[in-house]
């Protein structure tokens, strides 16, 4: 079948998400996530109006696209991910925009710092423990001071 | 006061109570309330720490006395159950929150129970964890669209939590608008229900000394 031509194309808007908890994965399992949360939520048709999909991700930002006027409900699809690879993890919708380009501006790329206090992964005042009985423990620069 | 009216910050969380108040000021939130918290911190980062009780469905004296040790400053939850038990937690004198409504038995809320829980304006807790949880979320969202119904004919007071227990169950603004749109809560009366805890600890009184006279 041939695109539909430009007039005829329904308009797009995209959502940056960020997602928190730690893990990240990668676009294709973003991809599924994603397309397994739309469908658990608003079901087969549901998705197919909205038109979920993930147009770009680095590191653990993510801009995902959807039609115009279903931005809420992608967001409150995604708000439903609580885990990925088993820890607990969110995405987090930081902007919309009918850009990829404006939204790709609005991404800070944060270097963790792994060597103010060895063990704990530093990103600002947030600081993620990483060897306490194998698990995550979230954590401020105070509660280290604190400890 | 922008309000998630409930975290669990105890001692089986990973999160600290810290990282509870700087993810909430990162989503928008000035005040949080934390349940059963494991650390007595009253502010951080700009965000106020109210202290809160979840308390369970109790038979009589078990309740009074449990409401009662309570201290003041302590924002007391009521686990919601039977009728009766609901009736009797709005009347009492200290409770300010009921919350639990998905798992709420048949007939635990009613008209009857709302109009009391508006005159003795006692809050209602609609808590996003219940519809992040795949297993209650068709019955979260069907009890709160009652409970909404409820709420726009009787006007008692809707306060929304966050229920988290790790710091990415917390919710920005716009993640619970669209959380609450599910149910059909509209942009004001999500922004009324972040605003009501305010009016729950603190009420309007009948007469109030607006000026006092030197």
């Amino acid at each position: 079948m041939r695109p539909l031509p430009p007039t005829l194309r329904e308009n797009r808007r995209y959502v940056l998400f960020r997602i928190l908890g730690g893990t990240v994965p990668t676009q294709k399992e973003v991809y599924h996530m994603v397309a397994d949360s739309v469908t658990a939520l608003f079901g087969d048709a549901g998705a197919a109006e909205m038109h979920p999909a993930v147009v770009w991700s680095d590191g653990d930002y993510v801009i995902a696209r959807c039609t115009r006027g279903f931005e809420q409900s992608l967001i409150a699809a995604l708000s439903l991910v609580t885990k990925i690879a088993g820890e607990p993890a969110a995405f987090r919708s930081m902007a919309t925009s009918g850009t990829i380009l404006s939204l790709r501006e609005k991404v800070v790329l944060e270097k963790p710092d792994a060597e103010t206090f060895p063990g704990y992964l530093c990103s600002g005042k947030k600081i993620d423990n990483l060897s306490k009985d194998n698990a995550h423990r979230y954590l401020t620069r105070d509660d280290i001071i604190k400890e | 006061m922008i309000t998630d009216a409930c975290v669990y910050a105890n001692e089986t969380s990973r999160t600290t109570l810290r990282r509870f108040a700087l993810t909430a000021a990162s989503c928008g939130f000035s005040k949080i309330v934390a349940c059963n918290p494991a650390e007595n911190i009253a502010e951080y980062a700009g965000v106020t720490i109210l202290k809160g009780k979840v308390i369970s469905k109790q038979t009589g004296k078990a309740f009074f006395d449990a409401v009662k040790k309570t201290p003041a400053d302590t924002v007391i939850f009521v686990q919601v159950g039977e009728n009766s038990f609901n009736r009797t937690a709005i009347t009492t004198k200290g409770v300010h929150l009921l919350t639990g409504i998905p798992d709420i038995p048949k007939g635990g809320f009613d008209h009857i129970v709302a109009k009391m829980a508006a005159q003795h304006n006692t809050g209602v807790v609609l808590d996003l964890a219940k519809i992040l949880d795949a297993k209650c979320r068709r019955t979260a969202l069907s009890q709160y669209a009652d409970m909404l119904a409820f709420h726009r004919k009787y006007h008692f007071p809707l306060v929304i939590a966050s229920g988290a227990a790790e710091y990415p169950g917390q919710k920005n603004i716009q993640e619970i608008l669209a959380l609450t749109s599910l149910f059909g809560m509209t942009r004001a009366e999500v922004f009324a229900a972040l605003n009501a805890l305010d009016g729950i600890l603190y009420p309007k009184k009948t007469v109030e000394i607006v000026e006092e006279e030197k």
